[in-house]
């Protein structure tokens, strides 16, 4: 529908940003169980870095062949191809405008520049993902809601442009050094 | 951040027994061999009862866990122990909380006893400690003659107790650590 040409559209004038988050992980009862701060990078269409500081330091990170997940707390990184998460998770989808995983999902609006993407499919853990921008179409948050009706709002601040020439070559890959645990699911 | 202000009645506990209703939050691993997981946790305990919430880093629930553990102390026609689970949208229930968190979550999480070890309240022969004299590494024998390995390896200071930040607890060829990243709600 038209929505899903607007929101792609939408998507695809991103070429690429930076911005600093901080999440807020609210429980069905109301209680905030998680906080989080961390720094997003993303270039069209499969680059992307999001890494989470102390104490809940993660690092997720794409070159848009391989995905990386480093967990520090068991020193272990797990490795997928990118082709495989894509369809089922909504984040990744946002990097994709043009990818028809979209048809396995709706979209709504729920505010003037706030767009709900929820799975058609029930069985995904994650119930819908709340994309919001600025009147200068910068992401402001992103709110995921899954099953058990818990909340983690991500607001994004110090938005920044950026183009793949802004990174180092290395920037979206993850360099293996010893004493990690390589989990490889590709 | 050593006293949080909104721990008042903290100026009148000075060890971790007196410790009887508490919220935690911060990271668990698993670990056996290759196979590693770590979840971030929010622990609810009072008295006897606890209410644990496990969470991926995005956030999205992994876990609901609320469960009760009879003090040893009581006479022996007391309530058993009980445990309830919520996960992948199912909803299991035991009074082998043990069985059913390694049936459930995969992993054999000694749920009656982490909270006191949580807290340093170990009950088990101090082997060596840290130069402020915490302990350091503690052995543990349980009910079920199984001999557990505990590493403090940091403390948080809160008020005039030192309550435990890293914990490594280590039984055969399973390992379990926990990072407290924030204590709260403490009362007697």
């Amino acid at each position: 529908n038209e929505l899903v040409a607007e929101l792609q559209q939408k998507l695809q004038s991103l070429a690429g940003f930076s911005a600093q988050f901080s999440q807020k992980v609210t429980d069905s009862q109301g209680k905030v169980v998680q906080t989080t701060q961390g720094q997003v990078d993303i270039v069209q269409p499969n680059k992307f870095r999001w890494q989470t500081y102390e104490p809940n330091e993660n690092l997720l990170v794409s070159d848009g062949q391989s995905v990386w997940f480093f967990d520090p707390f068991v020193e272990q990184v797990s490795i997928y191809n990118y082709i495989s998460l894509v369809d089922s998770n909504p984040i990744l989808l946002l990097l994709q405008p043009t990818s028809d995983a979209w048809q396995a999902y709706e979209i709504a609006k729920v505010a003037d520049k706030t767009y709900r993407i929820k799975a058609k499919s029930q069985e995904q853990q994650i119930d819908f993902v709340d994309l919001a921008f600025s009147e200068t179409d910068q992401v402001t948050a992103i709110n995921i809601k899954d099953r058990q009706n818990q909340l983690s709002e991500y607001a994004f601040s110090a938005f920044v442009e950026k183009n793949s020439g802004d990174y180092a070559a290395n920037f979206f890959k993850f360099a293996i050094t010893d004493g990690i645990e390589v989990d490889d699911q590709r | 951040c050593a006293l949080k202000p909104d721990l008042p009645q903290l100026k009148d506990i000075y060890s971790a027994k007196q410790i009887k209703s508490f919220t935690a939050e911060g990271k668990i691993a698993f670990i056996r061999g290759k196979d590693r997981e770590s979840v971030n946790f929010f622990w609810q305990q009072q008295s006897d009862n606890y209410q644990i919430s496990l969470n991926t880093f995005l956030g999205i629930q992994v876990a609901d866990i609320t469960g009760f553990t009879p003090p040893k102390r009581v006479a022996s026609k007391q309530k058993p122990a009980h445990i309830s689970i919520k996960a992948d949208g199912k909803s299991y229930q035991s009074n082998a909380p043990e069985q059913l968190l390694e049936q459930v979550i995969g992993w054999p999480i000694p749920i009656n006893k982490v909270a006191n070890w949580a807290k340093g309240d170990h009950q088990g022969v101090v082997m060596n400690r840290h130069d402020n004299g915490l302990a350091k590494e503690v052995f543990v024998r349980t009910q079920f003659d199984q001999e557990w390995r505990l590493q403090y390896l940091s403390y948080h200071s809160l008020g005039n107790v030192q309550l435990p930040k890293k914990i490594k607890c280590q039984y055969l060829d399973f390992t379990l650590i926990m990072q407290i990243n924030e204590w709260k709600e403490i009362n007697q």
